[in-house]
């Protein structure tokens, strides 16, 4: 009979209801857990790259809107870009098989804050992601996202490319922690 | 040879007091008659009044966990199940179950209820009418859950609903807002039932 003392007990104890008693009030406490997240909007569906003429280069602008929320104490947060898909059809230019060496397709960025935008020019890759901006602690941006941030692109304009429309991919990427 | 009387009783199996007891009764019968046994009936009427007033007592559970409904920057949802029991006037002006925010989203940082980003819906009323729309909840002022009807009665079937207690769903919604910082954060929703 003792034995069963202390199983019964544990039994009694895990059937006590969970709702408070009756009465002509009731509270409940709403718990949340607020976490790191990251959201991006590429506002700008397709760049179009212009030339001025006189193989001067071809520059476009993408515009994007990003919400980020990175950890109080020791956050971090950053946007990349990466080519996924080169430049098609072939004949045209090309981001990892350049038809003549120094032909490159490169970008500067504008960041609103919190965001901070990559310093100077970089080179788009197909291999990996390059940084377009980054974030610190506690970076939080507003309920609409923020706006206003651009990638500006420069592609070379090699006379070898054969006249023709052609289509590249870039992915943008958002992290936060 | 003479024996003593202790010596007597000790032999006899019973006590002293005893004896002397059953001894006493027998002469009280003896000089006044054994009583008789008695086989009356009698009845009596008595009136009973109740007066049942109107009532109204509801439970919450202690918490509710409001999590993301989505992908990133989703609302943060959560549902509970209030419970009451209630009676109201035939031809009096019903009930109703209200909720309130009672205490604000703390420590500070996070979400707060002036900030009307706190809503609920409800649903599946088993006595009465659950409120509609999206009611944002209040520090300052209670905000309609469910609608009591006069003659309202819980449990037992019949002219009182089936359910015992009744219950009505409550789904809370949280606006996510990248503004927040990280954290945990509770408030306090108290839920008040009246009935007339």
């Amino acid at each position: 009979m003792r034995k069963l003392l202390g199983p019964v007990f544990i039994g009694l104890l895990s059937s006590v209801n969970l709702f408070a008693q009756f009465g002509p009030t009731g509270t409940t406490t709403l718990q949340v857990v607020v976490g790191t997240e990251a959201a991006i909007q590429v506002d700008t569906a397709t760049t179009n790259l212009t030339s001025a003429g006189s193989f001067a280069d071809y520059t476009g602008s993408t515009d994007y809107t990003y919400k980020i929320r990175t950890s109080q104490a020791g956050g971090t947060g950053a946007i990349t870009v990466q080519i996924t898909t080169d430049f098609g059809p072939a004949g045209g230019p090309s981001v990892a098989a350049p038809p003549s060496p120094g032909d490159s397709l490169d970008f500067t960025c504008t960041a609103v804050a919190p965001a901070a935008g990559c310093a100077g020019s970089q080179a788009a890759s197909t291999l990996a992601a390059t940084n377009v901006a980054t974030f610190g602690a506690d970076a939080r941006s507003a309920l609409a996202g923020n706006g206003g941030n651009s990638v500006d692109w420069t592609l070379t304009n090699d006379p070898q490319y054969a006249t023709g429309t052609y289509n590249a991919t870039a992915t943008f990427t958002i992290s936060a922690t | 040879m003479e024996i003593s009387t202790a010596t007597w009783l000790r032999r006899s199996g019973r006590s002293f007091w005893m004896k002397a007891g059953l001894t006493a009764c027998a002469c009280l019968w003896a000089a006044n008659g054994v009583p008789p046994a008695r086989s009356d009936v009698a009845t009596i009427l008595q009136s009973l009044n109740a007066q049942l007033e109107a009532v109204g007592k509801v439970s919450a559970p202690a918490s509710v966990n409001l999590i993301p409904t989505g992908t990133v920057f989703s609302p943060y949802g959560g549902s509970l199940t209030l419970l009451y029991r209630v009676r109201s006037t035939p031809g009096g002006m019903g009930g109703n179950i209200t909720v309130q925010a009672t205490g604000d989203f703390s420590p500070s940082g996070g979400p707060t209820v002036p900030s009307g980003g706190l809503s609920y819906t409800c649903s599946a009323a088993t006595l009465g009418t659950p409120c509609t729309g999206s009611p944002v909840v209040s520090l300052s002022g209670q905000t309609n859950v469910a609608i009591i009807p006069p003659s309202a009665c819980t449990g037992g079937g019949g002219a009182c609903s089936a359910a015992d207690p009744n219950s009505v769903k409550v789904d809370f919604l949280l606006q996510n807002d990248p503004g927040y910082q990280t954290g945990s954060y509770s408030a306090t929703v108290t839920f008040t039932i009246s009935s007339t």
